[in-house]
């Protein structure tokens, strides 16, 4: 008997796992029976080894231990989250500006504010409109929103004003006074 | 009972036997919480600490902080460096939960990252050989004392020839025998196949048989 059980099988011969032909080898070889019986007690002896116990106090220290480890440390989320949150904002509201750009009149020779002087469409007008898939698309990706993102996107912050009007040209600047005016009534 | 702090037992997420039983700043904040998530099992608490509960992973470091303690013990040999390294092993996972998605246990997860961790302080530093405690009895009934001097004998023998062992048979052989892992959820672990871990299983019982015969 020259061919013997490889150590894989001896491993499924331990957990009584052998196949049928390691099976019939062990059945007929002495020599492997008696490795399968050492190895059986080398694990039964190794079993019998426990570590040392530490103290019951020990756990509750150890936890504490690891909760002050792991204070300073950010909870972070995922990074799919962290990928692809931020980019469903962003296509949700990229999307939802070109529906309104689409649904704009094509008057391009007429000035802007004689559009915001037209009569807005009544909602039902709008609800009954054919939707060419844009509207879905814009749905689909609100839907998956949370409140809290939108809402941390969208929230208007400190001195951003600012920011955009100091990148305003001169006339730029002139006509947005020039609008406002306009808008509050003062002559 | 191996796993986790005497309290509440039950069956979890990876079918092993888990328990709970706590008493940190947040349970007492929130003590209705803190028994949902204590009776919670793992994936509901990995997706808990996902979503930005810190308690959960509170609960699952009382989970876990046993077998994981007992790893690193079995790899460093000495109560100090063990339970540095078990706490190093919890911030890891901390660090590393976020990006869990569930593909093994996340007891074979810590193990993974236990394994990892104690296998790198191990080659950063030489450790203890002779194990300092006593190992606990274990077994309730009454043994004479030439008995037991003899069994601690053999004990101190059976570890010093684990101690010697090459770190991936060492690590295969604490999983399989202390730990009680698959072979599947070893390869898991030790990020190897299962042919692989048989073969080191097989040469980790040979190598501590010769070494057995030899003391």
């Amino acid at each position: 008997m020259t061919d013997h059980l490889r150590p894989e099988e001896f491993v499924e011969a331990l957990d009584g796992l052998a196949e049928a032909p390691a099976r019939a080898h062990l059945a007929a070889c002495a020599e492997c029976r008696a490795q399968v019986d050492e190895l059986r007690e080398v694990i039964r002896e190794s079993a019998g080894v426990e570590s040392p116990a530490p103290s019951p106090l020990f756990w509750d220290h150890f936890s504490d231990r690891v909760r002050h480890a792991t204070a300073i440390l950010p909870a972070r989320a995922p990074w799919w989250q962290g990928v692809w949150r931020p980019a469903a904002v962003f296509a949700a509201a990229a999307g939802a500006v070109a529906l309104i750009v689409a649904l704009q009149p094509r008057a391009t020779d007429a000035p802007a504010l004689v559009v915001s002087q037209a009569p807005a469409a009544p909602v039902a007008e709008l609800a009954e409109m054919p939707d060419d898939g844009s509207w879905s698309f814009v749905v689909g990706l609100a839907s998956e929103l949370d409140y809290a993102d939108v809402k941390q996107l969208a929230e208007p912050r400190a001195g951003i004003a600012d920011g955009m009007i100091e990148e305003l040209t001169p006339a730029q600047r002139v006509e947005l006074a020039r609008l406002l005016e306009k808008e509050m009534g003062v002559q | 009972m191996r796993f986790g702090d005497a309290a509440i037992h039950t069956m979890g997420w990876t079918g092993r036997p888990v328990t709970s039983g706590m008493s940190t700043p947040e349970t007492a904040a929130d003590p209705v919480r803190a028994a949902a998530l204590a009776e919670a099992d793992d994936r509901a608490l990995v997706m808990a600490f996902q979503s930005g509960e810190r308690l959960a992973f509170d609960v699952i470091v009382v989970r876990h902080r046993r077998p994981v303690y007992q790893i690193c013990y079995r790899f460093m040999n000495n109560h100090e460096d063990a339970s540095d390294l078990a706490q190093d092993v919890f911030v890891r996972a901390f660090k590393g939960l976020t990006n869990f998605k569930g593909d093994a246990s996340l007891a074979t997860w810590l193990y993974r990252v236990a394994v990892n961790t104690c296998l790198n302080r191990v080659a950063a530093k030489k450790p203890v050989t002779a194990p300092l405690e006593v190992a606990t009895q274990v077994d309730g009934h009454a043994v004479s004392p030439l008995e037991e001097v003899l069994r601690h004998e053999r004990a101190g023998k059976v570890r010093a020839a684990i101690e010697q062992l090459p770190p991936k048979q060492k690590a295969t052989l604490m999983l399989r025998v202390y730990q009680e892992c698959s072979h599947e959820e070893i390869a898991t672990a030790l990020g190897s196949s299962v042919g692989a871990v048989k073969a080191n299983f097989f040469h980790a019982l040979k190598n501590l048989k010769r070494a057995l015969e030899r003391s």
